[in-house]
């Protein structure tokens, strides 16, 4: 079931038009990932989809229902914003008790129980504005569980943080989506990151380009690409010449590229055969869009 | 609206240059008072009975609403900083009601000027009643309740 669902979403400031006919949906359970370079909307997309925004064109369903009707109560939708919206001056605990408060409901023992789960009850006396940039981001995603959401919207939740806290965040990221059946929706820039995710939008200059699983993505756009540094020229009608003596050869399989490393084996230097990352798809789409 | 106005009060309190600068223009103006103008007003009452009664009251009541005035005002600053950050969109979000929540910043501005009125209230008349045994009763204190009408009304307007 999909928990939101976009369709011909668009977003007008004036003249410029920030967000183009997006069909997007998020289905529950899964990580949905959103990608694109600065500027290409997604920011603007996340604060239609959560409601803040209201778009120029298109419609949004919560759980099949338009959202605008979904009474404030049942909008089951927690957001962890790119900038931190916690106050510095407060402990951990009474920003969390406050936000808490906001929502029907509020219950100790079921604030304490997801600090112990989301592994912020051990720094809960502390202030804030006093705690790394890791631990800031993991109360964060804390706050934006406090109302019990479906969906977890992320706006580049792990950029500026070091890899172990990256590491951490992404296997509480993880274990919200698999015990609580989180739908989850992210913007990162860091693409290893979306490799984890079960569908992609690559999003350029407010238009969606690509969707799809970061597997069959990667198959579409598969270049594994063998680089070659010989110790003297070559003249290969298969080979791509860079600087010096690298030659570049576009290969099918690896078998076809250790024929050729056997080929030139008396007079190789260096060699590298590399599958296709997400990374080389994300620059072939958005390099490609460059020329049109 | 109860966590609104006491996060509020909390980070209000937290904050102790914030907690001065609300307070510098009543303390400026009580040091104007007590160093210049005091004696210069009393000089020209000339014999008045009580004159320095008077006017000490006179000017409790216009501290006070001074005090009212800037305490006030730095608390509502927190909505600006709260909407600059994208925090008052994050309330939003929650279960309670934009309106619910502008009450609560409303409320969270009335109850401090309040207590602050009070501090600065039992610190001025505290010196004034060591300096000249300012006494009030408690029909005085209706007075005072005027005279802060008063200037408020001189102020806003």
């Amino acid at each position: 079931m999909n928990i939101i669902e976009a369709k011909g979403l668009t977003k007008k400031f004036q003249n410029y038009t920030a967000v183009d006919h997006l069909n997007i949906s998020v289905p529950a359970g899964k990580l949905t990932a959103y990608l694109g370079t600065n500027g290409a909307g997604k920011s603007t997309t996340i604060a239609m989809l959560i409601g803040t925004l209201t778009p120029t064109e298109g419609e949004i369903y919560f759980k099949g229902q338009p959202l605008e009707k979904v009474p404030r109560k049942d909008k089951k939708i927690g957001v962890v914003f790119q900038n931190s919206i916690l106050d510095k001056e407060l402990t951990v605990w009474q920003n969390l008790k406050i936000r808490a408060q906001l929502n029907k409901n509020y219950q100790k023992e079921k604030l304490e129980t997801l600090m112990k789960q989301t592994g912020v009850y051990e720094f809960a006396k502390k202030s804030y504005g006093k705690l790394s940039g890791g631990m800031r981001r993991k109360v964060d995603i804390t706050r934006a569980l406090l109302n019990e959401p479906e969906i977890l919207f992320l706006d580049e939740p792990t950029t500026g943080i070091d890899i172990q806290s990256r590491q951490e965040i992404w296997q509480l990221l993880h274990q919200l989506k698999e015990e609580k059946h989180l739908a989850i929706f992210l913007t990162t820039h860091y693409l290893e990151e979306a490799e984890n995710a079960d569908n992609l939008y690559i999003l350029r200059k407010g238009k969606l380009i690509e969707s799809g699983s970061a597997q069959s993505l990667k198959e579409k756009y598969d270049v594994p690409t063998l680089r070659l540094i010989t110790s003297e020229e070559i003249h290969d009608s298969r080979a791509h010449k860079e600087e010096g003596n690298e030659y570049h050869f576009i290969c099918q399989n690896e078998k076809e590229a250790l024929s050729i490393v056997n080929q030139y084996q008396e007079i190789t230097l260096y060699f590298s055969f590399l599958p296709t990352d997400l990374n080389e798809v994300f620059l072939k789409l958005t390099k490609e869009d460059d020329t049109l | 609206m109860m966590a609104i106005i006491k996060r509020n009060l909390t980070i209000y309190s937290k904050n102790i240059s914030n907690i001065f600068f609300s307070l510098l223009g009543s303390l400026i103006f009580f040091l104007i008072y007590v160093f210049f103008l005091r004696s210069n007003i009393l000089s020209d009452l000339g014999s008045l009975p009580n004159k320095s009664e008077i006017i000490d009251m006179w000017m409790l009541g216009a501290l006070l609403s001074i005090t009212s005035l800037t305490t006030a005002f730095t608390i509502s600053g927190q909505y600006v900083i709260d909407k600059t950050n994208n925090k008052f969109l994050d309330f939003k979000i929650s279960q309670t009601s934009p309106a619910t929540l502008l009450f609560g910043y409303y409320l969270s501005s009335f109850f401090l000027s309040f207590i602050m009125q009070i501090i600065i209230f039992v610190v001025a008349y505290g010196y004034f009643y060591s300096i000249d045994d300012l006494t009030l009763h408690t029909e005085q204190l209706g007075y005072l309740g005027m005279t802060i009408r008063i200037f408020r009304n001189e102020l806003y307007h």
